[in-house]
């Protein structure tokens, strides 16, 4: 009755949200102990004295949310170019098979689902960043990152799905003509 | 009909859930705000008491010379305006 797609997309949004907000929260902290600025935390946030200090805070904060959007992004990328369930190599699959990590062979469902997904938290960011960066409420250089990442991580991704395209046309089923094998099994 | 109704319906909870999902961790990116603590005078500022200056005048300090000119310029100054005054 529910969408099978939307399901499996929640399902998998579920831990990049939480780690996404948890880096942001740990991270104000820990930027604000290392560069010794002083906050306050009230019922608006985390709350600094200047402008210099929110600038230099928001945008180191930014940068480790964006580093953890790329190991998120680059554990995917990995899994869908190596281990893609569509076309990995059967030496790989013998060797993961052996070490016991099976479950990075994935099928397209899983992988494509959790790329759209870490994909859209990496232009949501890149679209936020663009803003704070216009307002000078952010470093230029955080926004470039951001949006470095996210073009290289599409197009590593369209690299993917153009192969998965290229098998999806090679295996299309080919009925021999050769009918001597049926006739001597009858 | 009523089942494809409630098929929509559903889905479009979903989504709106999957939004909310991809939303919640940007909108942390606002947690952090910064409040200006330095004063700094505008035109909306007003004094609160009017601060009268008091200026001690000494005559003794005052030189013969410059008290004689002041009071040929307030002379004049009355003369002009008494005049002005008539003719009006």
């Amino acid at each position: 009755m529910v969408s099978k797609v939307l399901t499996r997309l929640i399902d998998k949004a579920i831990l990049p949200a939480i780690l996404l907000l948890a880096t942001r929260i740990i991270s104000i902290v820990l930027v604000s102990k290392c560069l010794k600025l002083e906050f306050e935390v009230s019922t608006k946030g985390f709350v600094f004295g200047s402008m210099e200090d929110y600038v230099k805070v928001n945008s180191y904060s930014a940068l480790v949310m964006i580093i953890i959007l790329i190991l998120g992004l680059l554990f995917i990328l990995i899994k869908s170019l190596v281990f893609h369930e569509s076309h990995i190599k059967p030496s790989v699959t013998s060797r993961l098979f052996s070490l016991k990590i099976s479950s990075l062979i994935q099928s397209s469902f899983d992988l494509y689902t959790q790329g759209a997904i870490w994909l859209s938290y990496s232009y949501l960011l890149l679209l936020v960043n663009g803003v704070m960066t216009l307002s000078g409420l952010m470093y230029k250089w955080v926004f470039l990152i951001t949006l470095a990442v996210t073009v290289v991580t599409t197009v590593l991704f369209i690299f993917d799905i153009e192969e998965e395209i290229k098998i999806g046309k090679e295996n299309v089923e080919y009925y021999d003509k050769d009918d001597r094998y049926l006739q001597e099994k009858e | 009909m009523l089942k494809k109704f409630i098929k929509t319906l559903a889905n479009s909870g979903l989504f709106i859930i999957l939004l909310g999902m991809l939303i919640f961790p940007i909108l942390s990116m606002g947690i952090i705000k910064y409040e200006d603590k330095s004063t700094v005078l505008s035109a909306e500022d007003e004094r609160q008491e009017e601060q009268a200056e008091e200026i001690e005048i000494i005559n003794e300090n005052i030189p013969d010379e410059v008290e004689e000119a002041i009071m040929n310029m307030e002379r004049e100054y009355y003369q002009s305006t008494e005049s002005s005054g008539i003719e009006d």
